[in-house]
């Protein structure tokens, strides 16, 4: 579960607006817009509290911006007429350059009650969007991404249906160094097969790719076994497959993928190997981490294992 | 000791041996202060009122202590006044009986040590008014309210047949809430705790809370483990079976997070002052100690925070002690919200100064305690 808010994003330290405060070292600071849940029950629209936002004249000094709790978000309040006024924002946002949608605690909302939207409004009004952030994939729709500056997308879910996942397979993005997709679970939403993530895996899309994350996801053994004949590893600094279901099977087919050895490092944390299984590993000679191993739940003779994120 | 304080002997209703007791007396004993004389619950009940009274009136401080899970005290206290003929009802382990039985009959227990005629003036460490209202989580959300203490917005109370899902659910459709907490009226912390929300379609309580469902009725039993319940049937199994008990419902507030982390805090106040504080961590929205959650001192919290914040923080909770004048101290349930600001209060523990292995400026809560009482005399309100 996510229990705790970002504190950095886009390398800036985050930090809550207050309404009525004056923005102050606005290029510096990636500034978030939440309601606290007194706010929201005294009737506060957070609407308003981000035209405030937008209205402080350093606005246009912005480089990030994090959308919080904007209220009512377990209840079925969408994030769309957030992204609505964000794009109404455009000449007053003229910095943009990073924006991560719903920082959402589990105090706040669970994960998967969260309720995306189209948030493809945004591109054509920040066409140079740098970093994008995304929590919560139901309801998600991204549309045709097509962004030429775009180096880090993160996408975070209990579970990303196929469509999400073809949408980023087949995203215009020549300058991406970084992506990260949380597959999640079907209990959730994140019904993607193989066939889905292949073309992730042997994308030739994204010739600057550094970072790979296919993440919290059940698919943790079957994404193992394909890296082995996967085009995209090769370009790759970091393979990232961790908070998801990984076993001793997906490890060792790491261990013989024989693609693995260029890697700066592959993160395999929350994972459900033994360790004798996570020794073979020990050849590939690269940095590794598999901590924060987990053990399977079982009840009635059933073994369960769970993705670090779903509901 | 310091000089001038004269050795005080105290008299402590608890069950003789336990840690609670035991970590007491080890206090007096540090501070030079003479053994306590322990008169446990089953022997305190046999008492005639007379006895009691003089036995109150021979000490020069009371110490009224939980009766822990001793089952003879607890067994004693539920049974003396209500059903002396009845024969026990042994329920195994942890269950979740029905505590309005053996409330009550806690509170003839409180009562009569108030009531009980004595030739002095007893000065109790903690009073047994105090731990009345303390125990009572709703009256005390009720009492602190009232004093300008932020509590959480309440739904009420409910309890007997007719208590349960449809009425929850009702109340929180009109009242607009969508994320609750149901709590046992008269339970320990962390004792039958759902953390629940709704929405238009789906629906989802976190507990401590297990069912063991026969085609008779359900039979619910305190856990180490969050349950996760999602279909509507159990949770209408659930809610049915727990809320005839009686409990409240409160609205759920957002707490901070730290290191990944849901965060709370139980600062134990002594003499007013806050004193020991431990930062308490854990998966999932329920914080309680004895669930063995992960614990520490509250630096990583406070430094995430202002000043400020943090000062308002401490500023309530001695706030919430002056609520309590007749307590020496007091156990608070506190958080921090979500944004790291503002706090809420959620309930007092009359016994919440068991914290091991925790000081502050070189004393354990019984050290503190025992330091504060000679200059304590203590307040009805």
């Amino acid at each position: 579960m996510i229990e705790e808010n970002l504190t950095t994003f886009y390398n800036l330290p985050v930090k809550d607006y207050e309404a009525d405060t004056p923005l102050t070292n606005a290029d510096q600071t990636a500034y978030r817009v939440r309601l606290d849940w007194e706010q929201h029950d005294s009737g506060v629209k957070f609407i308003d509290h981000l035209n405030k936002l937008l209205d402080d004249p350093a606005a246009d000094q912005l480089k990030a911006l994090v959308i919080g709790d904007w209220g009512g978000v377990g209840e079925g309040n969408g994030i769309e007429p957030v992204i609505e006024a964000i794009v109404q924002a455009k000449d007053k946002l003229a910095s943009l350059e990073a924006i991560f949608l719903a920082d959402l605690i589990s105090e706040e909302s669970e994960i998967s009650w969260i309720q995306q939207g189209d948030i493809s409004p945004l591109w054509p009004a920040y066409p140079g969007l740098i970093e994008i952030g995304v929590r919560g994939g139901e309801g998600l729709s991204l549309g045709t991404l097509s962004l030429n500056n775009l180096r880090k997308l993160t996408v975070e879910a209990g579970g990303l249906p196929p469509s999400i996942v073809n949408e980023i397979a087949t995203a215009n993005l020549p300058n991406l160094e970084h992506l990260e997709v949380w597959l999640g679970t079907d209990e959730y939403g994140g019904d993607c097969t193989m066939d889905d993530v292949q073309p992730i895996l042997n994308s030739t899309r994204f010739p600057k790719l550094n970072y790979l994350g296919l993440k919290n996801s059940v698919l943790a053994d079957d994404i193992a076994a394909a890296v082995g004949t996967s085009s995209v590893i090769v370009q790759l600094q970091v393979l990232d497959l961790s908070m998801g279901t990984l076993r001793d099977i997906g490890v060792e087919a790491l261990a013989v993928a024989g693609n693995l050895g260029h890697l700066h490092k592959l993160d395999i944390h929350y994972h459900f190997a033994t360790p004798e299984a996570l020794a073979k590993l020990d050849g590939l000679g690269i940095t590794i981490d598999a901590s924060d191993p987990q053990e399977p739940d079982t009840y009635d003779d059933e073994t369960y294992y769970y993705v670090a994120v779903s509901e | 000791m310091p000089a001038n304080t004269p050795p005080l002997k105290c008299l402590i209703i608890g069950t003789p041996g336990d840690m609670r007791v035991a970590g007491f007396q080890e206090a007096l004993r540090e501070l030079g202060h003479p053994v306590a004389d322990v008169i446990s619950y089953p022997d305190w009940v046999l008492l005639s009122d007379d006895g009691r009274g003089d036995r109150l009136s021979s000490y020069d401080r009371v110490r009224v202590e939980s009766p822990g899970r001793d089952p003879q005290a607890l067994h004693a206290i539920r049974w003396r006044w209500q059903h002396p003929n009845k024969p026990s009802n042994k329920q195994p382990g942890n269950a979740i009986d029905d505590p309005s039985g053996s409330a009550a009959s806690f509170f003839d227990v409180m009562d009569h040590i108030i009531l009980a005629p004595t030739k002095r003036e007893t000065v109790y460490l903690n009073h047994p008014q105090g731990i009345l209202i303390a125990s009572d989580k709703a009256s005390t959300i009720e009492h602190l309210g009232g004093r300008d203490v932020p509590v959480p917005k309440q739904l009420g109370a409910m309890e007997g047949p007719g208590a349960g899902y449809e009425r929850v659910r009702t109340a929180m459709l009109q009242s607009g809430m969508n994320r609750v907490f149901i709590k046992l009226r008269h339970g320990a912390s962390a004792s039958g705790v759902i953390a629940y929300q709704v929405s238009p379609t789906r629906e989802l309580a976190t507990t401590t809370v297990a069912m063991e469902q026969s085609s008779i009725d359900v039979k619910l039993f305190n856990t180490r483990k969050i349950q996760r319940y999602t279909q509507e049937e159990q949770v209408r199994a659930l809610l049915d079976a727990l809320c005839p008990l009686g409990v409240y419902i409160e609205r759920w507030v957002p707490k901070a997070g730290v290191k990944n982390r849901t965060t709370d805090l139980r600062v134990v106040t002594i003499a007013g002052k806050a004193r020991h504080i431990v930062l308490r961590m854990s998966k999932g929205p329920i914080t309680n100690l004895h669930l063995l959650n992960e614990r520490s001192g509250p630096e990583p919290l406070k430094r995430a925070m202002r000043s400020s914040d943090w000062e308002a923080l401490i500023e309530t909770c001695e706030r919430v002690a002056r609520c309590f004048p007749s307590m020496l101290y007091l156990g608070i349930d506190v958080a921090v919200h979500a944004d790291l600001r503002k706090h809420t209060v959620f309930e007092v523990n009359a016994w919440g100064d068991l914290l091991h292995g925790i000081t502050d400026r070189g004393q354990t809560t019984y050290e503190a305690e025992v330091d504060a009482m000679a200059d304590w005399r203590g307040s009805l309100d």
